[in-house]
């Protein structure tokens, strides 16, 4: 059984990893090191990156750049549980894999795996265009070693353990004006 | 149509979006294609940059001062360190000021190709964003070289600079000034008598001479509405007042005058480096600082520096009490007020300008929320 | 500059060592004054460049940097405030800038500005306890989720 299974496996995941479509989710200086490999001399595209999605809902992975803030925290774990499955965390600089220059700050959160959970932490301050790719390179590596008859491990692992706190910014809850959707019916205040 | 069929619509553009400004939240309303009322929502990047200062000392304070603008690095260095120079006395030799000039002048080019950069592609034209990260890079060579790092280069200290500079250095810095000058001919041809680009930019988003002076706008904003004020000339500092150079003016202040004010800057910029490389070949000179960097204790007093950094007018408070640690630390950046006039250019103008004025204001977000 | 015209709003110049000049004024005249300086011509300050706070131990100080862009001069005004409750008048009808200042200040260190149209919090999140700057402010909100002290 296995053996049909490891070459389903191969092309399954070899599809996918050489794929990755990422998500912009620059806050900080990291970003500037992340458009940078998007440009003409560290290009992205010939590692499968070709688009950068602007919506959480096309995208399959988020790599967080940049430091997160007790205020940005709530918004950030909105746009992962957005994404669809499968998906995958790249954290991004010294800030966001352990708090980085800022740990003694009241206002920083001190690595973002208490908020969403990680699969490649890439420390420099700021990394550079090398290093990024370098870690690309590692989760494709990554992605090939998984197998589909144990799906839902990964997907357990790929599920945030903490709730929103109801008094997070995203939507003003109580504007008391008419917020009109197209195309789509039905009750979404608690999926938006 | 009836009265009743209108409604207005409050959209939310969140502090995740494509554009590559940071996370700026803006909660807006519009009705039909009308923006009738915007409001920003900031703090989402706030890292309590001055609570930190009084935790730490002064050595271990300036790395971190890179982080308040970190596309100007040098500039903020450069604030910080010019406060402290004078408020403990510290004199600074002149082959020390040439060198400050010559990578501040670099950091400016840099920052304003970038801003040209992702101004265009947030306009819908991908072109130029390569054109000018080329060019990025090629600077950003230049300073790995000399300091290291590519984005926060930690190579000012309090009195002179890490390590000297070598003439192969200053050779590579002539001959990318030789190839530059073209490059800039080249942005222009596609840009500036673009028919697409004419008519999204004249005559949108106008800051009149009053209303810049209301809301303190600084730097390139200010000199695109007609008020020539640029604190190099102002109070020159450095060695700004032996090298020839002119501000860049425009008269209308709108966003097609920021634009052509941002690149006469870059040309400006072009015309100091190569004055400052040509005195640095000729004239030699100390640069290692003679002061305990460690050991520094400040004598009681306060001292505000100003920097014209590209974005507007930066200036850094330091209160010393005679400690090792600074007492009160305080950051005047430009992009803060700059973010401050958006809604009133937003309230009369229609939604597809919203990107087009956001853009030339030029702000970057941790400069706001420090 | 001229010191003699301004005797009516009782100033006082400050002159410390290893510091700036600044004209110390009371709370109450403080609006009067700096409209005063920016309609004259012969001062003609018509920008406010920054708003500081700082708290000493036993009071606050607000520092006012004003600066004149025809005439090339900069000057600040200083204004003592009592530590308990401190609160003076705002300037925003002077100066429209003032606006995120004053906010600013409000948020990080507490201090009330009458007459301001809308004052709010702007860099902490909506529920904040606390004014982050002040120099017996401890930093422990237990409420988040994410905090060290409840995952502990």
């Amino acid at each position: 059984m296995n053996v049909i299974i490891s070459s389903i496996d191969f092309i399954y995941n070899w599809g996918r990893s050489n794929s990755i479509w990422p998500m912009t989710f620059a806050t900080s200086c990291c970003g500037i090191e992340m458009m940078q490999t998007s440009a003409a001399n560290f290009d992205i595209a010939r590692f499968g990156s070709e688009v950068f999605r602007a919506t959480p809902r096309q995208a399959d992975l988020l790599i967080c750049a940049g430091t997160i803030t007790h205020k940005m925290a709530p918004a950030m774990l909105k746009l992962y549980q957005q994404m669809p499955e499968p998906k995958y965390v790249i954290a991004m600089g010294a800030c966001t894999c352990g708090g980085g220059m800022f740990t003694d700050s009241y206002s920083v959160v001190k690595g973002i795996d208490k908020v969403i959970p990680v699969d490649i932490y890439l420390p420099m301050c700021p990394p550079t265009p090398a290093a990024l790719l370098d870690a690309i390179i590692k989760l494709q590596k990554k992605i090939r070693k998984e197998t589909i008859l144990n799906r839902k491990k990964y997907i357990d692992a790929h599920v945030s353990t903490l709730k929103l706190d109801e008094e997070s910014e995203i939507l003003i809850k109580d504007s008391g004006i008419n917020i009109q959707y197209w195309g789509v019916s039905g009750d979404l205040s608690d999926e938006l | 149509m009836p009265n009743s069929e209108r409604t207005r619509m409050k959209i939310n553009i969140g502090p995740q979006h494509p554009s590559t400004h940071g996370v700026l939240r803006l909660v807006l309303e519009l009705e039909g294609e009308i923006i009738k009322s915007c409001e920003p929502v900031i703090g989402y990047l706030h890292r309590g940059m001055e609570k930190m200062a009084e935790n730490r000392t002064y050595l271990q304070y300036l790395p971190t001062v890179d982080r308040v603008d970190y596309l100007s690095g040098f500039f903020n260095s450069y604030a910080f360190c010019d406060a402290v120079e004078n408020l403990a006395k510290i004199e600074v030799s002149k082959r020390t000021k040439y060198i400050r000039v010559l990578t501040l002048e670099l950091n400016r080019l840099a920052s304003h190709l970038l801003w040209l950069g992702t101004y265009m592609l947030d306009l819908g034209a991908t072109t130029p964003l390569f054109y000018c990260f080329r060019d990025r890079e090629i600077i950003l060579h230049l300073f790995e070289e000399l300091t290291g790092q590519r984005l926060m280069y930690n190579y000012y200290t309090f009195g002179g600079l890490r390590h000297e500079v070598s003439s192969d250095w200053l050779n590579k810095v002539k001959d990318f000034v030789k190839i530059m000058p073209s490059r800039i001919n080249d942005y222009e041809g596609i840009i500036t008598n673009n028919p697409i680009f004419v008519a999204r930019a004249k005559g949108v988003g106008i800051i009149s001479k009053n209303t810049a002076l209301q809301y303190s706008m600084t730097g390139p904003n200010l000199r695109a509405s007609g008020i020539n004020v640029d604190f190099r000339k102002q109070k020159p500092y450095l060695v700004y007042g032996d090298i020839e150079f002119d501000t860049a003016v425009a008269q209308n202040g709108d966003c097609y005058d920021r634009y052509n004010v941002r690149i006469e800057e870059m040309r400006t910029c072009l015309k100091i480096i190569s004055q400052c490389v040509d005195w640095l070949l000729v004239n030699q000179g100390e640069v290692l600082s003679t002061v305990k960097q460690h050991l520094l204790k400040v004598p009681e007093g306060e001292y505000i520096s100003n920097v014209e950094a590209p974005r507007g007018l930066c200036s850094c408070y330091v209160k010393s009490d005679g400690s090792s640690n600074p007492y009160r630390v305080k950051w005047r950046t430009g992009s803060y007020y700059s973010v401050q006039i958006l809604p009133k250019l937003l309230i009369v103008s229609m939604y597809p300008d919203l990107m087009t004025i956001f853009g030339s204001l030029d702000v970057i977000l941790p400069e706001v929320d420090r | 500059m001229n010191f003699e015209a301004l005797q009516n709003f009782d100033i006082q110049v400050i002159k410390q060592e290893n510091s700036f000049d600044k004209i110390r004024v009371d709370k109450s005249n403080l609006v009067d004054l700096l409209s005063f300086l920016k309609n004259n011509a012969e001062f003609d300050f018509d920008t406010l460049l920054s708003l500081i706070a700082i708290d000493l131990k036993d009071s606050f100080e607000l520092i006012y940097c004003v600066y004149s862009t025809k005439l090339n001069t900069q000057r600040q005004i200083s204004v003592l405030l009592d530590r308990n409750l401190p609160k003076v008048n705002s300037i925003v009808d002077v100066y429209k800038s003032a606006y995120f200042d004053e906010c600013e200040i409000y948020d990080l260190f507490g201090i009330n500005f009458e007459n301001n149209p809308d004052l709010k919090r702007l860099f902490m999140p909506k529920g904040w306890i606390g004014n982050p700057l002040r120099k017996d402010y401890i930093a422990d909100d237990s409420r988040l989720a994410w905090n060290e002290v409840k995952n502990a």
